[in-house]
């Protein structure tokens, strides 16, 4: 993936982590809704956080919902449009039913509890293996 | 250079989980993404004649089922809290973490992590059983060789040898569909001789605490041409117990008996008791043989003469010798399946050739059934007699539609017959083997005295 920075083209990938205070990965898909979006840059390794994305469900923002919207495709297909420009999602938790929507958007589900920067260090590790 | 396996007659290393499933309350704890147990059991459980989970196999294996998760951030700790569940839920005497593909590649330590729980006092080990290690001949020696190394050896570090106390490493447990039938026979034989066995796994066995009495032999006897030669070997080294190697799996008569009297020439027993057992034995077998030579005077020009086998290097030299030495037949192609190294692959065809000089020039070494089937095909096909193959249900097809050949299934997969306690060891093993061989001349109906006489 080509990501367009400043101008220039870069080597990389995106990366969605599901975190509350922004340093580990802390909530299950199904009640997450902020997302840090982090742009990785695999010609210097470095990478940082290009946007916080939160997930407001039309029709019922800042309505407290705190049901699991996993198993609700209409609400995984939303998250995964807001989403859908990453290749990574960084979860404590998610069923099989939503990872079967996302893989749709060819998602890499990845769960853990690490703290973000340990877990994109280890992508980014990864990455430079394959 | 790399290419495809259209029948595999193996499995991988993970395989060697089923050896654990062999040992009585053996509990598997597989370190592998989702399916490669499921895929071991289908193999090797369902595809050796309906055997069953068991204990703890098919779906109940404890597996971490690993993902791209583990992957990239490691594994050990799903497969820690696997291991804890585990130890909570299933009672078992021994637990054994096996580690598949993925795990040996990102290098999750699975020895490190049994040994964790070895120390709080638990009897787990750790075998790293990736599929790029080898077939599941060799997980079966690494699951082995891995108890022996990582708990026997602590538990019982000297040994307190106990005269007449035989450690038995033979067949292959599951890859060998007929292995609690065979070594059902091989322990009643041998005791049959005054010999105390060791047998290690099945219903004949024990249990764990036999593997606990390992070290204490007299001397191991490795009863294949290579599968637990290693074994042997390390309890050598670490016990200093002598070994007896004999690569031909004993069937029929004369094998046994030959067999039964180097056994007891190395444990030095006492040679009438012996004789007594082997006379008595062969008495039998006779009566029930000579009773047999009308069926081949009377259906003789229907007979089958011709040999394949199909077969792993311990239980086919074991029944090919057997069918050309005391049923007469001739050896047309031999295609061992087991991957044997190099040297193992000399001794097995020294031992094929010494069998019968036919052996020359036609013995294949090869796992994919398709290539060992275009083979035999192009065989029958030139030379138009009816021949007997031992090989599995994959050949049904290809031997019955040629020259009305006789399949007998001796090797994996083996999904058209149910397997309980049968086998072709020993004097009793050679009996059935003659029972399905001769049975196979009415697979299509009875043959009449008026079609007899026609011919």
């Amino acid at each position: 993936m080509q990501i367009i920075k400043a101008g220039v083209v870069m080597d990389g990938f995106k990366i969605a982590a599901a975190s509350t205070e922004g340093v580990s990965i802390d909530a299950h898909f199904g009640h997450a809704n902020i997302y840090r979006v982090i742009n990785v840059n695999m010609s210097d390794k470095t990478w940082e956080v290009e946007r916080i994305q939160e997930i407001n469900f039309p029709g019922i923002e800042n309505t407290g919902e705190t049901r699991c919207w996993g198993h609700d495709e209409m609400k995984v297909t939303y998250i995964a449009e807001k989403l859908k420009d990453c290749k990574y999602l960084l979860i404590s938790k998610i069923g099989p039913h939503p990872q079967r929507v996302l893989a749709r958007y060819q998602f890499e589900c990845l769960e853990t509890n690490m703290t973000i920067e340990d877990a994109v260090n280890k992508i980014i590790e990864y990455e430079e293996k394959r | 250079m790399s290419h495809l396996i259209e029948q595999a007659k193996f499995s991988c290393a993970l395989g060697g989980l089923q050896t654990v499933l062999a040992i009585d309350k053996g509990i598997p704890i597989v370190h592998a993404g989702p399916g490669c147990a499921a895929r071991q059991f289908s193999y090797l459980g369902n595809g050796a004649g309906y055997q069953g989970e068991g204990y703890a196999g098919g779906g109940q294996i404890s597996c971490t089922n690993s993902t791209q998760s583990e992957v990239i951030f490691g594994g050990e700790k799903k497969l820690r809290a696997t291991v804890e569940g585990t130890l909570k839920v299933m009672n078992g005497s021994l637990y054994v973490i096996l580690a598949g593909c993925s795990a040996g590649i990102i290098g999750d330590d699975v020895k490190q992590i049994a040994c964790e729980f070895a120390d709080e006092g638990y009897p787990v080990v750790g075998v790293d059983a990736a599929g790029f290690r080898g077939n599941n001949y060799a997980g079966h020696e690494l699951v082995v060789n891995a108890i022996i190394d990582q708990y026997i050896s602590y538990e019982v570090p000297k040994a307190n040898v106990e005269k007449g106390l035989v450690n038995v490493f033979s067949v292959v447990p599951f890859q060998d569909a007929y292995w609690r039938g065979d070594l059902y026979e091989i322990k009643r034989l041998l005791e049959g001789i005054g010999i105390k066995v060791n047998i290690l796994y099945g219903s004949s066995s024990e249990g764990f605490s036999e593997w606990m009495n390992i070290p204490n032999a007299e001397f191991n006897l490795v009863l294949s041409p290579w599968v637990g030669l290693s074994t042997a070997k390390k309890l050598e080294s670490i016990y200093k117990t002598p070994y007896l190697h004999v690569p031909v799996l004993p069937v029929g008569l004369k094998e046994t008996s030959r067999f039964l009297r180097q056994i007891a020439d190395f444990a030095k027993l006492d040679s009438t008791d012996v004789e007594k057992f082997i006379a008595a034995e062969e008495r039998r077998y006779k009566n029930y043989f000579v009773s047999f030579g009308d069926l081949v005077s009377d259906f003789g020009c229907y007979l089958p003469y011709h040999l394949y086998t199909v077969a792993d290097s311990t239980y086919g030299i074991g029944t090919s010798k057997f069918v050309i030495e005391e049923l007469g037949f001739t050896p047309k192609g031999f295609y061992d399946i087991d991957n044997p190294d190099v040297k193992s692959k000399e001794l097995v065809e020294s031992l094929l050739k010494d069998i019968d000089v036919r052996y020359e020039g036609n013995i294949v070494f090869e796992g994919d059934n398709k290539v060992i089937q275009n083979d035999i095909e192009k065989k029958l096909d030139d030379s138009k007699v009816r021949s007997l193959v031992l090989g599995s249900s994959w050949d049904k097809e290809m031997v019955t539609s040629r020259n009305e050949s006789i399949l007998v299934r001796l090797s994996l997969p083996i999904t058209d017959r149910v397997i309980l306690n049968k086998s072709y060891v020993g004097y009793n093993g050679g009996l059935t083997l003659i029972e399905d061989i001769y049975s196979g001349l009415f697979a299509d109906g009875m043959i009449t005295n008026t079609t007899h006489a026609d011919h």
